[in-house]
C-alpha cells in the first residue's frame, strides 16, 4: 500500500465537480434566495471528494493480506469508540486511524478513516452527521499519512502527538461541526460561525488533547505492532 | 418488529429514505415541515415503539428548543421587533420563527434516519453499493464481521488485566490505562489472526478475475409498483417547489405563500409520500385480515 | 487412483538449515481417510500447507507435488481454489463475513458465479449441514462448533475433490468435535470426498481413518492403516504412544503384541477375553487418599444472574474446596461453569450467598485468588515473553523461578504470539504466578493442547500443588482430569449435582467418565485411568 493507487485524473475530475457544485450552490443563493441548498450540496460535495479514493481503492485489487489488515485496523477503531462509550471525551479512535496512516500511507489513511465512521455509525445510528463524520475521520487519515509520509518522522513521538493531538481538535473538529452549521443555523454570518464552534469548542478541545495522550504513550508501540505483522506477512 | 416497508427490496427502501430526507431539507414551507416532521415521527414510533417516543421528548425536542434559542440569541435581523436587550439588540419574531422552522427540520431530519437505520440494515446497505464498490463493499462486510469479535476480545482483556493485578478501575485514570492497554493488547492479537482470515480468503479463491456479488434480494411486483407510486408523487412534489408555490421566506421579513391550486396539489403529494411506509403497512395489514383473519 | 503424490519433497523456511520437511514421498488416492499426526513442530502442517498453493509458505524447496498427475504448481487457480478445499484450527479466523448465508457464498463470488447459482448451492449445503435453524443468524452470534461446521460447509459449497484439515477440533469442546468429525467422516463416506487431517482426538478419529501417518522432525516415519500401527506401537516414539487411544495404550503395556482394541467395545470384549481363565483376585483399586488440611474455598448459596429479569445462571450453588488441592469442576456446555469462576475470582458480583476463601469473606482477601482466562491471549500485551513477565512487577530471581516451574525458561525473547498454544497457556499461568496467588482458578487450560503438553502441564499442576496451592479448573478434560484432579464435581443446570474425590466421581458415573472405566467396568469395581487398569490386570495375571 506504500505504493499509492492514485490516478491523478480522478483527483483532477473530483476537484472541478467540487469546484461545479460551489458554483451552483453559490448561484442557488443568489437566485433562490435560500440556505436549504447547502447541506445538500455539502453532502455532494463530501461524495465527490471521497470518490477519487475509493475509485483508486477499487481499482486497485488489494491483496487478502491487504484488505485485511485494513479490515482489521478499521474494525479496532470502530470497536474502540464503541468500548469507551461510557468516556465520550475519550476516543481512541482517531489514534488508531492515525496510526493506520502513519503506518500503511495516506490513502489507505483516508479510506480507514471514512468506514471506521460509517461503520459505527451502524452501530450508533446514522444520522445528518455522518458524511461529515466520515470525511472529518477520512482527511485526519489523509493528512496524517502525508505528514508521515517520510518513514523518519514516525518514531518521534512528540510529533505524532502533536500532529495528532492538532487533527483531532482542529481538522475533525472544523469539519464535524460543519454540520452543525449547515443545520442548526439560519444564515452564514461570522457571529453564527462563532457560535457555533464556540459550543463545540470544549469537546474538540478534549478530543484532541486525548488523542494526543494516547499517541504520546501508546503511538509507537501500535506502530511497532502493525510494522511486525508487516514483515511476518512480506506486504511491503 | 418489522413493517412490511422494510419487507421490499432494499433500492426501494433506499431510495424512499433518500428523497425524504432530501425533501425534508429543502422545503421550509410550514406545511411541508409540518407533514414531513409529523410523518416522521409516526413512522419512528411505528418502527421503535416506546424508545422513540422518549428520544423525541428527551432528546429531539430540547434540540429544537436549543437551536431556536441559538438563533435568536445570536441573531437579530427582521423587522418584527417585540423586545430589544440591554445590549441594544433586537429580539425578532423573524429570528424566533426562523429558528424554529430550523429546528423542526433537523428533527424531522434525525427522525427520518431513525427510521432509515431500523429499516435499511447493513444487508440491504450492502445489496446497493455492493455491486458498484465490491472491494470496499467487502471491506465493511469484515470490518462488521470483526466489530462483535474484537468488542467482546477488547472487554474480555480488559477484564483480564484487572483480575490479574495490572489495572484497577477506581480512578477514571485506571479505566483510560487500563483501555489503551487493552486496545493495545487487541491489536496484537488482532493482526496475528487476521493471517489466518486472509489465508482462508485465498484457499477460497479470492483474487480470482470476475468477482461477483451474491444478494439475497429480489424485485417483486409491488417493489415496482411502489417505485412507480414514489417517482409520480415526487415529480409532483417538485414541481411545487420549482413552481415557487411552496416558498417561505424568514429573512428579512416572514413572507410565506398562501393556499394556491400547486401549493394544494403538491402538498397532498407530500402528505402521501411521507405516509408511503405507513400506508403500505396498512394496506398490507389489511389483505392479511381480508384473507386470513376473518374467523 | 492416486490423487496426490508427493515426491522427494524438501522444504526449509528462510533464515533457517534445518529442513522442516525432509524427503517427503506419500502418495493419496481419492476417497481416501488420512490422518496425519506428531508431536507439535514437526513439520505436519508445512506439510498441508504444500497441498493447498494458496496457503504454502514461502521459503526453499525441492520435489514436487502432483495433483491428479499434473503438477500442482501449474494447476490454474481457478481450479485450485475449486478442487482443494482447507480447513483450519480456529473457527473464527476463517470467517470473512458476518452473516452465515453470506458466508457460504464467499467463495462462490470469487469464483463468479451467479447470484440464482449460488442461491441454490447454499441451500443445498444448509439443508445436507443441518443449518437451516441459523442459516440468517449473525456470526457472531454462533458457537463454535456451529463456526466451524460453516467453515466446512463452506468449503464444501465450492465442490471439492480433497479437503485438507489442519486440525479441525483442537478448539471445541468433545461433543461439538465429536459432531464435526462425523460430519467429515459422513462427507468421506457419503460423496467420496479425500480427506487428509491432522488431528490428536485420535480416539475418534481412528474409528474413521483408513490410513495413519506419523510425522517425526520433517519425516514421515510410518504410513499404515490405524490397526496396523497398534501392531508395532512399541516401536514407535513416546509421543505417539502418548497420544493413542486409552485402550491401545492399556492393551499395548499388558500384552507383547498383536494388535489392539480400538474402540471402547473392542476394548471391553478383549479385557474379557484377557482375564477369562484367570480368577479376579483383585478388583477394585485403592484410590490415594487426600490428606486434609482444611478448607481453601467455601461457596454457599450462591446465585447469580446477568440480566435482572434473566434466567438464574448459578442457582442456589453450594461448594467446598480443601485445601492444597487441585479441584476439577465438570459439565456441559452453559452449565454455568466458567461464570462460578467469573464470580468467585470477583469480576462478576454475586447476586446473594457467601464466599469465604481461608474463613475470610472473599472481599476481604483479594490478592489470594487469581483467575487465569479460557482465552490466555487476553493477558498479553507486550513484545516479548519475557517483558510479559517483567510485567507482573516481580524481581529478576522470582522471574526466573517461575519461569523455570513453568518450563517457559527458553522462550524468554520470542514474541507472544511466536510461541505454540500449550507455551502460551504456559506464559499465561506464569504471568498469574508471578502474582503469588494462594488459590488459582483455570478455565479450560488443555484446551487445545496436545498430549505432550497436557503431560507437562499436569506437572506443573503437581509442583503447585507441593507448593502447597489450591487449583480449581473447569474443564471438559474428562483424561486430564482423572489423573490430575483430587476432587471433582459435576456442574449441571446452573448448579453443582456432585463432589467426590476423583476416582470415586469417575467410577461412579456410567457416561460422563474416562474410556479406561467405560471399558472395565464390567469385570474391575473402579479403575478410572491407564495406570489403574493396567496395575490390576498385571496383578491378576501373576501367578
Amino acid at each position: 500500500m506504500q505504493k499509492e493507487y492514485s490516478s491523478v485524473k480522478y483527483y483532477a475530475a473530483s476537484a472541478a465537480f467540487i469546484a461545479l457544485l460551489v458554483a451552483v450552490t453559490g448561484l442557488a443563493r443568489t437566485f433562490l434566495n435560500g440556505k436549504e441548498f447547502y447541506y445538500p450540496m455539502a453532502v455532494l460535495i463530501i461524495v465527490a471528494a471521497c470518490v477519487p479514493f475509493f475509485v483508486s481503492f477499487e481499482k486497485k485489487k488489494p491483496s487478502a493480506r491487504e484488505l485485511v489488515v485494513v479490515a482489521c485496523m478499521t474494525a479496532i477503531a470502530v470497536a474502540s469508540r464503541a468500548a469507551f462509550y461510557a468516556l465520550p471525551t475519550v476516543k481512541p479512535m482517531c489514534a488508531i486511524v492515525i496510526i493506520t496512516a502513519v503506518s500503511l500511507g495516506p490513502q489507505t489513511g483516508f479510506i480507514c478513516g471514512v468506514l471506521s465512521m460509517f461503520a459505527s455509525n451502524f452501530i450508533f445510528g446514522h444520522g445528518p452527521w455522518t458524511p461529515f463524520q466520515m470525511l472529518g475521520m477520512g482527511a485526519v487519515g489523509l493528512i496524517a499519512g502525508l505528514i508521515f509520509y517520510n518513514k523518519k518522522y514516525r518514531s518521534n513521538r512528540f510529533l505524532l502527538a502533536a500532529a495528532g493531538g492538532i487533527l483531532g481538535f482542529a481538522l475533525y473538529g472544523l469539519i464535524v461541526d460543519l454540520s452543525s452549521l449547515f443545520m442548526f443555523s439560519t444564515g452564514f454570518s461570522l457571529k453564527n460561525i462563532l457560535a457555533i464552534y464556540a459550543s463545540g469548542f470544549s469537546f474538540n478541545l478534549s478530543h484532541g488533547i486525548t488523542t494526543a495522550v494516547i499517541l504520546f504513550v501508546a503511538g509507537n508501540a501500535f506502530t511497532e505492532k502493525l510494522d511486525r505483522i508487516k514483515i511476518k506477512y512480506g506486504m511491503f | 418488529m418489522t413493517d412490511a416497508f422494510s419487507r421490499r427490496h432494499p433500492t426501494v427502501n433506499l431510495i424512499f429514505f433518500v428523497a425524504a430526507a432530501v425533501f425534508a431539507m429543502l422545503f421550509n414551507h410550514p406545511v411541508f415541515l409540518g407533514i414531513s416532521f409529523f410523518a416522521a415521527l409516526c413512522y419512528a414510533v411505528k418502527l421503535k415503539g416506546k424508545s422513540a417516543f422518549r428520544t423525541f421528548f428527551f432528546a429531539l425536542l430540547p434540540l429544537l428548543v436549543f437551536v431556536t434559542l441559538l438563533n435568536f440569541l445570536v441573531n437579530h435581523y427582521g423587522v418584527t421587533v417585540l423586545y430589544t436587550f440591554r445590549s441594544g439588540n433586537n429580539l425578532t419574531l423573524e429570528t424566533i420563527a426562523y429558528g424554529a422552522v430550523t429546528g423542526a427540520l433537523v428533527v424531522a431530519m434525525i427522525l427520518w434516519f431513525m427510521c432509515y437505520n431500523e429499516v435499511v440494515t447493513e444487508d440491504k446497505f450492502m445489496h446497493v453499493f455492493g455491486k458498484r464498490m465490491p472491494n470496499a463493499a467487502l471491506l465493511i462486510l469484515m470490518v462488521l464481521r470483526f466489530v462483535p469479535m474484537y468488542s467482546k476480545q477488547l472487554s474480555e482483556t480488559y477484564a483480564a488485566r484487572k483480575n490479574a493485578g495490572l489495572a484497577s478501575d477506581e480512578r477514571k485514570i485506571d479505566i483510560i490505562k487500563n483501555g489503551v492497554s487493552s486496545v493495545s493488547g487487541v491489536i496484537t492479537w488482532a493482526l496475528e489472526h487476521s493471517i489466518e482470515t486472509a489465508d482462508s480468503m485465498k484457499a477460497r479463491g479470492y483474487g480470482l478475475k470476475g468477482r461477483t456479488n451474491y444478494s439475497r434480494f429480489t424485485f417483486a411486483p409491488a417493489d415496482f409498483a411502489l417505485l412507480f407510486v414514489m417517482l409520480t408523487l415526487s415529480a409532483l412534489i417538485i414541481a411545487g417547489k420549482i413552481s415557487g408555490a411552496a416558498d417561505a421566506l424568514y429573512n428579512p421579513v416572514i413572507k410565506i405563500d398562501g393556499a394556491s391550486p400547486m401549493l394544494v396539489l403538491s402538498s397532498i403529494a407530500y402528505l402521501i409520500f411521507c405516509f408511503l411506509p405507513l400506508i403500505y403497512d396498512w394496506k398490507e395489514e389489511m389483505k392479511w385480515n381480508r384473507l386470513y383473519a376473518k374467523t | 487412483m492416486e490423487q496426490i503424490i508427493c515426491k522427494n519433497l524438501n522444504f526449509s523456511y528462510p533464515l533457517s538449515d534445518e529442513n522442516a520437511l525432509d524427503n517427503i514421498n506419500l502418495s493419496v488416492r481419492k476417497g481416501e481417510f488420512i490422518v496425519l499426526c506428531g508431536r507439535s513442530g514437526c513439520g505436519k502442517t508445512t506439510l498441508l500447507r504444500h497441498m493447498k498453493a494458496a496457503v504454502t509458505p514461502a521459503g526453499k524447496r525441492s520435489g514436487e507435488i502432483l495433483f491428479c498427475g499434473k503438477p500442482l504448481s501449474e494447476m490454474n487457480s481457478r481450479d485450485a481454489a475449486m478442487k482443494i478445499g482447507f480447513v483450519m484450527q480456529d473457527p473464527d479466523n476463517q470467517i470473512v463475513t458476518d452473516k452465515v448465508w453470506h458466508e457460504l457464498a464467499f467463495g462462490l463470488e470469487n469464483l463468479g458465479t451467479e447470484s440464482s447459482v449460488i442461491r441454490l448451492k447454499a441451500a443445498e449445503m444448509a439443508a445436507y449441514f443441518g443449518m437451516k435453524d441459523w442459516f440468517n443468524k449473525k456470526i457472531s452470534e454462533l458457537s463454535g462448533g456451529q463456526k466451524q461446521l460453516l467453515n466446512l460447509a463452506s468449503v464444501m459449497v465450492m465442490n471439492p475433490e480433497v479437503i485438507i484439515f489442519d486440525e479441525p477440533t483442537s478448539q471445541l469442546d468433545p461433543v461439538a468435535a465429536g459432531n464435526f468429525l462425523a460430519t467429515v467422516s459422513k462427507i468421506n463416506r457419503e460423496l467420496g470426498i479425500t480427506v487428509i487431517m491432522t488431528e490428536h482426538r485420535l480416539e475418534e478419529v481412528f474409528a474413521y481413518a483408513d490410513r495413519v501417518l506419523v510425522m517425526e522432525n520433517g519425516r514421515i516415519t510410518v504410513d499404515c492403516t490405524p490397526k496396523e500401527l497398534t501392531a508395532s506401537i512399541k516401536n514407535t516414539s513416546e509421543f505417539v504412544r502418548l497420544s493413542m487411544p486409552a485402550t491401545v495404550r492399556i492393551h499395548s503395556a499388558v500384552c507383547e503384541n498383536g494388535e489392539s482394541p480400538l474402540t471402547v467395545n473392542e476394548g471391553a470384549r478383549w479385557i474379557s477375553d484377557f482375564l477369562k481363565d484367570k480368577e479376579i483376585k483383585f478388583n477394585r483399586i485403592i484410590p490415594k487418599k487426600f490428606e486434609d488440611k482444611g478448607t481453601a474455598l467455601k461457596i454457599k448459596n450462591l446465585f447469580f444472574r446477568y440480566d435482572a429479569k434473566g434466567a438464574d445462571i448459578l442457582e442456589n450453588l453450594s461448594l467446598e474446596v480443601p485445601k492444597g488441592s487441585i479441584f476439577a469442576i465438570m459439565g456441559g456446555n452453559g452449565a454455568g461453569k466458567s461464570t462460578l469462576l467469573k464470580v468467585v475470582s470477583g469480576q462478576l458480583k454475586a447476586i446473594s450467598g457467601k464466599i469465604e476463601i481461608f474463613g475470610e469473606k472473599a472481599v476481604k482477601s483479594k490478592a489470594k485468588i487469581l483467575y487465569l482466562p479460557q482465552n490466555v491471549q487476553t493477558l498479553f500485551t507486550r513484545k516479548t515473553v519475557l517483558a510479559e513477565l517483567e510485567e507482573m512487577g516481580a524481581d529478576k530471581r522470582k522471574i526466573n523461578e517461575i519461569a523455570a516451574l513453568t518450563g517457559i525458561e527458553k522462550l524468554l525473547d520470542r514474541h507472544p504470539y511466536d510461541i505454540s498454544g500449550g507455551e502460551q497457556q504456559r506464559l499465561g499461568l506464569a504471568k498469574i504466578l508471578l502474582k503469588e496467588p494462594e488459590i488459582l482458578l483455570l478455565d479450560e487450560p488443555t484446551k487445545g493442547m496436545d498430549c505432550e503438553f497436557k503431560a507437562e502441564f499436569a506437572k506443573i499442576l503437581e509442583a503447585l500443588k507441593a507448593e502447597g496451592k489450591t487449583v480449581v479448573m473447569v474443564s471438559h478434560d474428562i483424561e486430564f482430569c482423572s489423573v490430575c484432579a483430587d476432587f471433582c464435581a459435576m456442574m449441571f443446570d446452573s448448579t453443582v449435582v456432585s463432589v467426590k474425590d476423583s476416582n470415586g466421581f469417575f467410577a461412579g458415573n456410567f457416561f460422563y467418565t474416562t474410556s479406561a472405566n467405560r471399558m472395565t467396568r464390567h469385570v474391575f469395581e473402579n479403575c478410572v485411568t491407564d495406570k489403574d487398569v493396567i496395575s490390576l490386570c498385571k496383578k491378576n495375571i501373576l501367578p
